[in-house]
């Protein structure tokens, strides 16, 4: 029988854990760049039986089929120059047994990226599982109302494989370079200040009094002549950079742009619009950048099988998650017109079921420090903040000098939420 | 090919080397950081599918030494898009001006700067080799 990408981690991990049990040595399962599988055990402690290190191997080959290595499926830790090197960035999945992906594209969950929580300026990541539920007109309306109440406010365009944000709060162009630029120009060590100030464009916002508005599209918006080189670059930008020994991940990557960028705009609110969908950039913004995280939402099966997968995810990461779950709030976007205080409840109970599943502690008793809230409680995470659906949203320019009085009163729960929440100041 | 095994002879030389190092006997210990990284650099090679190897070893333009090779193999891995074993070694190379032919000299390479060069070199090329046995590069 063909041994299949799952099974072959399956039985892996299962082999592993026996080998455990056999030895009470670490082991760490390392899936390659294919997806190829190898052990390693850590003999650092003592030595081991060649005997016993060749039938693992033989094990592991019967374990993977095909995702095993023509050799070298068990490798000991004590071959290695530098065996911590070697394993870093491995997550336990089991007592005594970790796990350590190497992906093309991978998510950068481990607890070097998961910064402390920055306090200023307030970070605020606009996030969706599903793209087309209004999030970058909800991250543009809320710099817009910012900037009117006088804060100085950044918004970064991460949405790299669909820009929007720049296009809606600059149509007329302006930029000459925008995030992508910053993080191909990084690969050879080129992102320097001419750069950041390249990236930045002030908008103009009507009865701004003291307020100003900076955004960095996802690419240069200014038209300079040359042909479209927007696709090689966005090809190269997800990588790390290693450099004599020492890498960076693209979460770290984007993080160090958005800290230049800040260095150079010094706001009091920094909005990040992030991609669509599960992907490196969700989790560089959401873990990476030590901010608030919306989770946008519609109250449909696909949004949650979605968001199931991503919270199942954050649960296997235990480092990560007690930030992650602290640090998002649900937005129930485009409510409905009719049936509106049904809807939100109905979304507001799916919200709780995924969040009590995956993120909040069980409450053994009364008193127990745990993380957990009621499905009614106010202002929870699950409790999601609201965006009313007008169909006047459909023609709505945010940079517009007056807003239609419809278009105020579908976000005016939204933003009064936000400040509540003091997700803004 | 022959009994090659170009993993067990970087192993080999590193740990000579660092015995001399030891004995603060530098110019060999230099030496033999070459032809660790070597080694090293050619079983990246071949696990890589990156070089000819044939019979008699390794064929074409990496039967040089390090001093050659190290470049060689980073214009080969950027040109073959290994993009993170270019990063993992490059971008200078640690054995530039070391020298083979110094084994028939009556100092070798004495300079203390670049016996620290050529041990880190090894060094680096070794731990990219474990990595790439390990399969946590490229």
């Amino acid at each position: 029988m063909t041994v299949r990408f799952d099974d072959a981690a399956q039985r892996t991990t299962s082999l592993a854990a026996s080998v455990v049990q056999q030895t009470g040595l670490r082991c760490t399962v390392i899936r390659d760049l294919r997806g190829v599988l190898r052990l390693v055990v850590d003999d650092r402690a003592r030595a081991l039986p060649t005997e016993d290190v060749e039938a693992w191997e033989t094990s592991l080959r019967e374990a993977a089929g095909a995702f095993a290595p023509p050799d070298g499926a068990v490798l000991l830790a004590s071959m290695f120059g530098d065996p911590d090197a070697v394993l870093a960035g491995a997550l336990e999945v089991l007592p005594g047994v970790a796990w350590l992906e190497r992906t093309l594209l991978g998510w950068d969950w481990s607890p070097e990226s998961v910064p402390p929580f920055v306090q200023s300026p307030a970070r605020l990541v606009f996030y969706g599982i599903k793209g087309g539920v209004g999030r970058s007109t909800a991250a543009a309306v809320t710099a817009i109302e910012l900037a009117r109440s006088g804060r100085r406010v950044l918004v970064v365009d991460m949405d790299l494989e669909s820009p929007g944000l720049g296009e809606m709060l600059a149509p007329d162009g302006g930029p000459r370079a925008g995030a992508v630029d910053w993080l191909v120009e990084d690969l050879v060590g080129n992102a320097d200040d001419a750069l950041v100030r390249d990236m930045l464009h002030r908008v103009s916002v009507p009865d701004a009094l003291s307020g100003e508005l900076w955004v960095v599209p996802a690419a240069a918006l200014a038209a300079t002549g040359a042909p479209d080189t927007y696709l090689p670059k966005l090809a190269r930008v997800y990588q790390g950079v290693s450099r004599e020994g020492v890498t960076r991940s693209f979460a770290a990557r984007v993080r160090e742009m958005v800290e230049a960028l800040e260095r150079e705009v010094r706001p009091d609110v920094t909005i990040v619009d992030s991609r669509a969908g599960m992907h490196d950039i969700a989790a560089a913004t959401m873990v990476g950048l030590g901010g608030r995280c919306l989770l946008f939402a519609m109250n449909s099966a696909q949004t949650w099988s979605g968001y199931r997968r991503l919270f199942e995810a954050w649960a296997a990461r235990a480092s990560a998650l007690r930030e992650l779950r602290e640090s998002v709030t649900v937005v129930a976007a485009l409510v409905p017109e009719a049936g509106d205080r049904a809807y939100v409840e109905g979304l507001r109970g799916r919200a709780y079921d995924l969040f009590a599943e995956y993120l909040y502690d069980q409450q053994r008793d009364a008193t127990d420090d745990v993380f957990n809230h009621e499905m009614l409680s106010e202002d929870a995470p699950h409790d999601p903040l609201e965006i009313h659906w007008n169909r006047r949203l459909l023609e709505f320019d945010p940079t517009a000098a007056a807003w239609p009085a419809e278009v105020r009163a579908a976000y005016e729960r939204f933003l009064a939420g936000l400040r509540r929440r003091k997700l803004i100041p | 090919m022959a009994d090659y095994n170009y993993e067990a002879a970087c192993n080999r030389h590193l740990d000579d080397a660092e015995h001399l190092e030891g004995d603060r006997r530098f110019a060999n210990a230099s030496q033999l950081h070459g032809y660790a990284a070597e080694c090293a650099l050619l079983a990246i090679a071949k696990r890589s599918g990156v070089g000819t190897f044939g019979t008699d070893g390794v064929e074409g333009e990496f039967r040089v030494h390090v001093d050659q090779l190290w470049p060689a193999m980073l214009s080969a891995l950027q040109h073959r898009g290994h993009a993170r074993l270019y990063d993992a070694l490059g971008p200078a190379n640690p054995f530039k001006g070391w020298r083979t032919r110094d084994r028939y000299t009556a100092t070798g390479c004495a300079e203390r700067s670049e016996f620290d060069r050529h041990r880190q070199g090894a060094r680096r090329a070794r731990d990219v080799l474990d990595k790439v046995r390990a399969g946590t590069l490229p």
